[in-house]
């Protein structure tokens, strides 16, 4: 609403906005800008190079060298952040979905069912169960099948088990605020369910959802990268797990050895994106200040 | 009678930005310069003032009633006698004297270890919230038990320990009946009245020389307010010094000895309680007074103007002046000290005097 | 209840017709523990026009429990209140949920805790046009599909606001202004107020509708005694300007409940035990709690002289 900008005490919170606004926009090039402005490299037939300075394609050096196919390190690189951070974002919107949905929904209803389920999955030993599931999954796909499906399958059983974590901390919040007495007083003015829970309960998670985005999203990227590594991949899907692969396929060559590094850096940057951006904000504050 | 406590010349000093999260909420005002309300929280040299130049004597077997509202550095006094401050605030000045008139030890001189040899042993506390002071899962006795284990005696063995804790009970107003059903339960089924005496028989249960109660009454209903009080009366007959912070005048006027009124860290009107709540001589005390509902007429509230200031910095003078209806123009520079108007009743006021 | 039943209730006091009946109210609660479990019983109370009728009685007494029944927050076991507006009765648990919801707008709600009773998270300006966005209040004179047309608009609308926004904006100010709050302190967030502002953005969030009632749950006891002097004088003030809303009011205190009250109810363990006009009860209470209740404030307030 425009009074929210009134002039009174708003200069730190605009800075702050525009700054998470800057951000999301970065992110978002990072994740589009590779897929739209690097064509894909272009793979010459049947020849298995080693990696290079030299790009025989573009007929001159190029800043990270060549692949094992002879493609341009960084454009591969590029696809690579960008399929993975594309799989990463799309499955913590899932987890998100799901963990405020499940919260919300055991925290107003204190269900004792939902509550042991969630529980159980809570269990540091469901980690087990999960790399098995994943694993059959991986592998059971025959190598005809389109690449979305084997992905969001994937997908589909790390989200599950990412959920319960989280539906516990928004479930707990959610039944903490909604006993205050400014969520019984809209209730008792006639506010619907949605209306409070969007003007009431839902500025009082933002933290909490800061924190699950902080945790589920390096989650992902670490399990592309693990899974591909381990050589549960799909042939398709080119994300950094592969790329991470492949230079580790050939070490002891001296270009190699750099992309790794450099490579390794990109995982990392990608995985600790959302916890920059919550430090640079200072979220609690944040949250307290302008939300 | 003789004093059990003395406070001389004391001053608290806050350094920074006041520690809010400590306090009650209700203490916390704006610190945003851009909000427009008086940043009076900002640090000087020797950072913001909390309580400055406070002398008072809790006399045996007598109850002080250490009366202001919220923010007046009545809690902050109690902290400092305990040891309890929080790291923001430091006592600039003064001394704690204990025994004064025998072996007088300053407590603020002590570190924590020989602090604690006073604390729950000659020192009883009850703190300020009911729910909060009470660990959940501990049952009544359990509770209390654990205040009679302090003190570490050969005699005391585990029999003596139980006879202690069951006496406290009683001395703390609870009824042989619930000593036998209800002493094991939990606080979270115990009523807010048995909750307090709970507290209050854990702060007694040594037998403590001054008993500091902070609020004791403030989330009680009239009737076990009424008998709560009463139980502190009865134990200040026993001996005992108590000192009973409130902010609420009615509720302690039948049963204080003395009454102490604090405003902005600094007291203001200090007499017996006949003195102070009868025939008040400063402005603010009857202000307090005038809030007070009463009875018989349907007189309307003379609610006090405007709204207390998180602390007296930035203000020369008499820290009410910009409140005080009497004001003349003498107040706003020059402070008005405690002076003796009549034998033993005090009033720092120009125009009171 | 017919409406006609309802206007022989009518000569019977002098500041206006019953507001709100509620009969046989019968509330069981229980946590667990057999010695906890209490149960509410008041087989008939009215709360008229113009009234204001303060809830007495000990912790545990049932005086919120039923504050919440009354207000239509709270389903009792059994039993009804009944809501009398314009000619027409309306059963605040029998109806459906959109006609409850539609009645809403004729209370006005002010809990004890000021520390939660605004969302922190909120400025104060919000939380005080809540109740007028819930209810689309001031009602546009334009159809309903005009009224979605408009909707969109602002939805689409980014930043600046809408003459509906503005209007609606200014009433909030309006009662703010009214309770004590100036607009700069309307834009800050609760915690930044103290706590009688607070309590008086509360009591502004409660009004915002113009209510025909209000319930005030134990509303100044967090506060200093100075600072609830002058909500008592604000809420005597309100009360003086608009004669027909009637208010009920909850505390412990009595001699709180004799600056306000123009009647008297004192519960005792779940059951009513004497209600009268203010004057009566104090002087000659019938029943035991009404009694202990006005020794005890007696015995406290000789102190003072
Ligand atoms: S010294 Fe002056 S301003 Fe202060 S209380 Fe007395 S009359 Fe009022």
């Amino acid at each position: 609403m425009g009074h929210k900008a009134m002039p009174t005490g708003s200069v730190r919170q605009r800075c702050g906005r525009y700054t998470v606004w800057a951000l999301l926009l970065i992110t978002g090039l990072v994740v589009v800008v590779p897929s739209s402005f690097t064509a894909q490299p272009k793979r010459e037939a049947n020849s298995f190079a080693p990696p290079s300075w030299y790009d025989r394609t573009v007929q001159h050096e190029c800043v990270l060298g060549t692949d094992y196919l002879g493609r341009s390190y960084a454009a591969v690189l590029g696809r690579a952040i960008s399929a993975t951070t594309r799989v990463a974002f799309f499955g913590t919107a899932a987890v998100l979905f799901g963990v405020l949905a499940v919260g919300t929904l055991q925290g107003s209803t204190q269900s004792k069912l939902l509550g042991a389920i969630l529980a159980s999955g809570n269990l540091g030993v469901m980690a087990v169960p999960q790399v098995a599931v994943l694993i059959t999954i991986a592998t059971s796909w025959s190598r005809t099948s389109p690449a979305w499906m084997v992905n969001t399958s994937m997908m589909a059983v790390l989200v599950l088990f990412a959920i319960p974590t989280g539906a516990r901390l928004i479930a707990e919040r959610v039944r903490s605020v909604n006993q205050t007495r400014f969520v019984a007083a809209s209730q008792a003015f006639g506010a619907s369910w949605w209306y409070t829970f969007r003007r009431d309960v839902f500025p009082h998670l933002l933290e909490d959802i800061a924190w699950i985005v902080a945790s589920v999203l390096p989650m992902f990227v670490a399990v592309e990268v693990g899974l591909a590594y381990l050589g549960i991949e799909y042939r398709e899907f080119e994300g950094l797990g592969r790329a991470l692969a492949k230079s580790f396929g050939s070490i002891f060559n001296g270009i190699a050895q750099f992309q790794l590094v450099v490579t390794i850096a990109v995982i990392l940057w990608v995985a600790l994106i959302p916890q920059i951006i919550l430090k640079l904000l200072n979220v609690r504050g944040f949250a307290e200040e302008s939300v | 009678m003789s004093d059990a406590l003395r406070i001389e010349g004391l001053s608290v000093y806050g350094q920074g930005q006041y520690d809010f999260g400590r306090q009650n909420a209700d203490e916390r005002e704006s610190n945003d310069p851009l909000s427009g309300q008086q940043n009076t929280a900002a640090s000087g040299a020797r950072g913001y003032e909390v309580i400055s130049q406070v002398n008072l004597s809790l006399r045996a077997g007598k109850v002080l009633g250490l009366v202001g509202e919220t923010g007046c550095g009545k809690t902050t006094l109690i902290n400092s006698i305990l040891g309890l401050l929080p790291a923001s605030l430091s006592v600039a000045s003064g001394r704690i004297l204990i025994d004064p008139e025998e072996q007088p030890v300053d407590l603020l001189q002590l570190n924590n270890r020989q602090r604690a040899a006073y604390l729950g042993l000659r020192i009883g506390y009850v703190p300020q919230d009911v729910r909060s002071g009470l660990n959940p899962l501990m049952s009544a006795r359990q509770t209390v038990r654990e205040g009679a284990k302090r003190k570490r005696d050969r005699k005391h063995q585990r029999s003596a320990i139980t006879q202690r804790t069951d006496d406290a009970l009683r001395r703390a107003g609870l009824s042989d009946d619930f000593l036998r059903s209800d002493a094991d339960r939990r606080p979270g089924r115990l009523s807010g009245g048995q909750c307090q005496r709970v507290l209050i028989a854990q702060a007694i249960v040594n037998e403590p020389s001054v008993l500091l109660l902070d609020e004791p009454t403030a989330s009680l209903d009239p009737t076990s307010r009424h008998q709560v009080l009463e139980t502190i009366r009865r134990l200040a007959d026993d001996g005992a010094a108590v000192c009973l912070v409130t902010h609420d005048l009615a509720a302690i006027a039948s049963m204080v000895d003395s009454v102490a009124v604090m405003y902005l860290g600094r007291l203001v009107e200090i007499g017996s309680a006949d003195q102070v709540l009868r025939h008040s001589r400063h402005p603010y005390t009857r202000g307090l007074l005038g809030c007070v509902p009463r009875l018989d007429e349907k007189r309307t509230l003379q609610p006090i103007n405007g709204e207390a200031p998180v602390s007296g910095n930035g203000l020369t003078g008499c820290r009410f002046y910009p409140r005080c209806p009497l004001r003349q123009i003498q107040c706003e520079v020059d402070e008005p000290q405690l002076s003796k108007a009549q034998l033993e009743h005090q009033v720092a006021c120009h125009v009171a005097e | 209840m017919l409406p006609s039943e309802a206007m022989d209730e009518q000569p019977q006091n002098q500041s206006g017709g019953v507001l709100l009946r509620a009969s046989d109210l019968c509330f069981a609660y229980s946590s667990g523990a057999k010695s906890q479990s209490f149960e509410l019983i008041v087989d008939e109370l009215q709360v008229h026009a113009g009234e204001v009728l303060v809830l007495c009685g000990a912790s545990g007494s049932g005086k919120s429990t039923l504050l919440s029944i009354l207000a239509g927050t709270q389903r009792p076991d059994s039993g009804r209140v009944d809501l009398l507006t314009d000619g027409v009765t309306r059963d605040l648990y029998g109806c459906g949920r959109q006609q409850w919801k539609a009645s809403r707008h004729d209370f006005g709600l002010v809990y004890q805790d000021v520390r939660e009773s605004l969302n922190d998270r909120r400025r104060v300006i919000d939380s005080v046009l809540d109740p007028l966005l819930v209810h689309d209040l001031p009602k546009s004179n334009i159809g309903a599909c005009v009224n979605v047309w408009q909707r969109i608009v602002e939805l689409v609308r980014w930043g600046g606001e809408s003459e509906r926004q503005k209007k609606q904006r200014a009433i909030a100010l309006d009662v703010l202004r009214r309770v004590g709050l100036q607009a700069e302190q309307a834009d800050r967030f609760p915690k930044n107020l103290s706590g009688g502002q607070r309590q008086r953005a509360a009591i502004a969030r409660a009004l915002v509708t113009q209510p025909r009632l209000v319930f005030l749950d134990e509303p100044t006891s967090a506060l200093d005694v100075s600072v609830q002097a002058s909500v008592v004088s604000l809420l005597r003030e309100l009360h003086q300007e608009n004669p027909v809303r009637g208010y009920v009011f909850v505390t412990h205190d009595l001699a709180l409940a004799r600056q306000l009250a123009d009647r008297i109810a004192v519960l005792d363990r779940g059951r009513l035990a004497e209600i009268g006009p203010a004057d009566e009860v104090l002087r000659s209470p019938t029943s035991n709690a009404g009694r202990e209740m006005v020794a005890i404030a007696r015995r406290e307030l000789d102190a003072l002289g």
